[in-house]
């Protein structure tokens, strides 16, 4: 069990020194990425994500397995892994950052607020930084629910599209992350 | 010669035929497909865990049967749910499409915690979790 767990907890408790009552976390977290081009419109679906939030210091860390995104065609998704993620030596992906102006947030309100999102997206072992904005919804349940949507461009992860299919898949694609936290309490 | 072209024709409408299909075949349902490997869940954990990478080689892309006991089941707004076996984070995370997981509800609301299940699904590797997606359950 231990030994490869551990890489990927040293990632999620890198957010280490954390207050146990400010911890929170999903499994079933989706991201879901959208291509839109005249030719035709992609969309795929993961709802496997698996995110910690430190409501305290702001950090978050998130984690898929490009293999859990989903699409309404098989073929596409066989395309996704095989020719475009590679997702045979990446079956990773993750995201480490903070939301900067956690500060402003007041957690025992519930209502909605806007976040400032920084920090470092790694895709097919290629790390970008990405700025973003979104949500955070306190609810009365005391369970938090956190949205963003920003655009990559595919160039700066090493994913090259063939001009067979150029017009098909567009350089720039829409992530949305919808997060639906519970406080952690192990 | 016009039995060439109507051949010729022939092959054009078959192959555009097989293509147009590969192209619109829809992701797979799962609950007719025979599984590749049948395991039991903490039997498929251990294996898993003790070494990623042959994990990978062996499980990846495969249809497993696993069979295990009910941890517990979350469901997203948008209506999907996943089953998790054993452990929440040192388990098997089993996510069901969302127009299946609508016909399974009540079987799901009534299921307890502990209680054994076996489901089929694709292996798609680990995370914390050993992620399968395309769930369905097992009689």
């Amino acid at each position: 069990m231990k030994t490869i767990i551990t890489l990927f907890f040293a990632l999620l408790f890198s957010i280490s020194a954390m207050n146990a009552q400010t911890r929170y976390f999903t499994k079933t977290g989706t991201i879901s990425f959208f291509s839109h081009t005249p030719m035709e419109d992609i969309n795929a679906e993961n709802n496997q994500v698996t995110s910690f939030l430190d409501i305290d210091s702001g950090e978050m860390v998130f984690a898929v397995l490009i293999r859990s995104f989903e699409f309404k065609k098989s073929l596409m998704e066989e395309h996704f892994n095989e020719n475009y993620m590679d997702s045979e030596k990446f079956p990773k992906s993750q995201f480490k950052g903070s939301i900067v102006n956690i500060n402003k947030i007041d957690f025992s309100k519930p209502g909605k607020y806007e976040i400032q999102i920084n920090g470092n997206l790694t895709i097919r072992g290629e790390t970008n930084q990405v700025e973003t904005s979104g949500t955070l919804e306190i609810k009365e349940s005391g369970e938090i629910d956190g949205k963003s949507t920003f655009n990559i461009d595919v160039d700066a992860y090493g994913i090259e599209i063939p001009k067979l299919v150029k017009d098909k898949i567009a350089k720039s694609i829409e992530i949305s992350c919808d997060m639906n936290y519970q406080l952690y309490k192990k | 010669m016009k039995k060439l072209i109507i051949l010729a024709l022939i092959l054009v409408i078959s192959a555009s035929g097989v293509s147009l299909y590969m192209y619109f075949k829809p992701s797979r349902d799962l609950a007719k497909v025979k599984p590749d490997i049948v395991i039991s869940a903490k039997r498929f954990i251990e294996d898993y865990a003790s070494d990623e990478t042959s994990g990978n080689e062996k499980y990846v892309g495969k249809i497993i049967e696993v069979s295990g006991s009910l941890y517990g089941i979350q469901n997203t707004v948008k209506g999907i749910s996943t089953i998790f076996l054993e452990d929440d984070f040192f388990g098997i995370s089993c996510s069901l499409d969302s127009v299946y997981s609508v016909s399974v509800k009540s079987i799901l609301d009534s299921s307890k915690e502990g209680s054994p299940v076996s489901i089929k699904g694709r292996c798609n590797g680990i995370l914390t979790n050993i992620q399968m997606s395309s769930c369905v359950l097992v009689e």
